[in-house]
């Protein structure tokens, strides 16, 4: 029987080799997943350097435990997020002295407009996601960019699928205030 | 498959999932679609809901650096520990993880549970001393020997 190509094998066979000791296994998951969770973790901490230090340390865990993955409790897109978002969760708590002086000197530049002048709009717009609530910050991350089904960005919040709208919702108000400002300048009024 | 939408689930949809019908839950894509056909309203709320999706857009997620991926295999080198490791890691963490009562409370039962038994064993409750007893069999010889 011929060898199914690494790209075939479903997410779920290769935990199951990883739970094994399997290295090739392993590596294929990393390869699999590893722009993903960079870019979560990258835009939910608003540092790329961070960011590889999380994933990293994600896929240490999933190779380290990989026997704490059950199959059937959970997808394992949704524990490798789950446990990307909960090592972002711990940073945050970390560093969050220094989050708030970030908060104030960002608010300082807000006031200045100066931003949008510096054609700076993707910062502010990371500045506004880095300004929400964790909860909403990952919801939204889950669903416009990463792209999950409802249903699974639901279960890596441990969430129904309405109070995931619902998060959705309030997130996407709170940018729109945040930015109301600057999207007068690039795409006219906002609200 | 619902084949209509209401107008306010439509809001419900755009106001959570924004004005793109790629992000919208695909049970839900054609009948949204479907309504976009026919309302204005829906279609004025969409075109709101993309300006926001326009300035998300402008956020920058940089490539993960080309050594990740090596860096990853290079730290996973150690086989996935066994029980008997995890356990043992357990009571005996590293520098990094050390909650210290783990090995305190290691060495601590035993000798708490000797001292303990030493004590349990050690006060016999209402002993007579032993100077009493040799006195009482003493007494006894002498009785026997002057009869």
């Amino acid at each position: 029987m011929q060898a199914k190509p690494a790209d075939s094998v479903s997410d779920e066979t290769l935990l199951n080799r990883i739970q094994e000791g399997e290295r090739a296994a392993f590596s294929t998951l990393v390869a699999r997943y590893l722009r993903d969770l960079h870019g979560f973790a990258q835009r939910h901490l608003g540092d790329p350097g961070e960011a590889e230090d999380v994933v990293q340390e994600t896929f240490i865990r999933v190779w380290q435990h990989a026997e704490r993955w059950q199959p059937g409790a959970a997808k394992p897109s949704t524990w490798l997020y789950q446990i990307t978002r909960n090592l972002c969760i711990d940073r945050l708590r970390r560093r969050r002295p220094q989050a708030a002086l970030d908060e104030q000197q960002a608010d300082e530049t807000h006031s200045q407009a100066a931003l949008m002048q510096r054609e700076q709009v993707g910062v502010a717009v990371q500045q506004a996601i880095q300004n929400l609530p964790e909860s909403q910050r990952s919801a939204l991350l889950l669903c416009h960019y990463q792209g999950l089904r409802n249903q699974d960005a639901a279960a890596v919040l441990g969430l129904s699928v309405s109070a995931l709208e619902s998060l959705l919702a309030r997130a996407r108000r709170g940018l729109r205030k945040q930015l109301q400002g600057q999207a007068e300048h690039l795409l006219g009024e906002v609200d | 498959m619902s084949t209509s939408m209401s107008l306010s689930r439509f809001k419900q949809l755009l106001t959570a999932y924004g004005g793109d019908p790629r992000h919208w839950p695909q049970p839900e894509r054609a009948a949204a679609r479907l309504l976009l056909t026919q309302s204005a309203q829906a279609r004025a709320l969409q075109a709101k809901e993309r300006q926001l999706d326009a300035l998300l857009a402008q956020h920058p997620q940089t490539e993960p650096s080309t050594d990740l991926f090596a860096r990853i295999m290079q730290a996973a080198v150690e086989p996935p520990p066994r029980w008997w490791q995890k356990l043992a890691a357990w009571w005996w963490p590293d520098e990094q993880t050390l909650p210290w009562w783990r090995p305190a409370l290691t060495f601590a039962l035993p000798l708490a549970l000797g001292l303990w038994l030493g004590l349990q064993t050690a006060s016999i409750p209402n002993a007579e001393p032993l100077w009493q007893s040799e006195a009482q069999l003493l007494a006894l010889n002498w009785e026997e020997v002057s009869e």
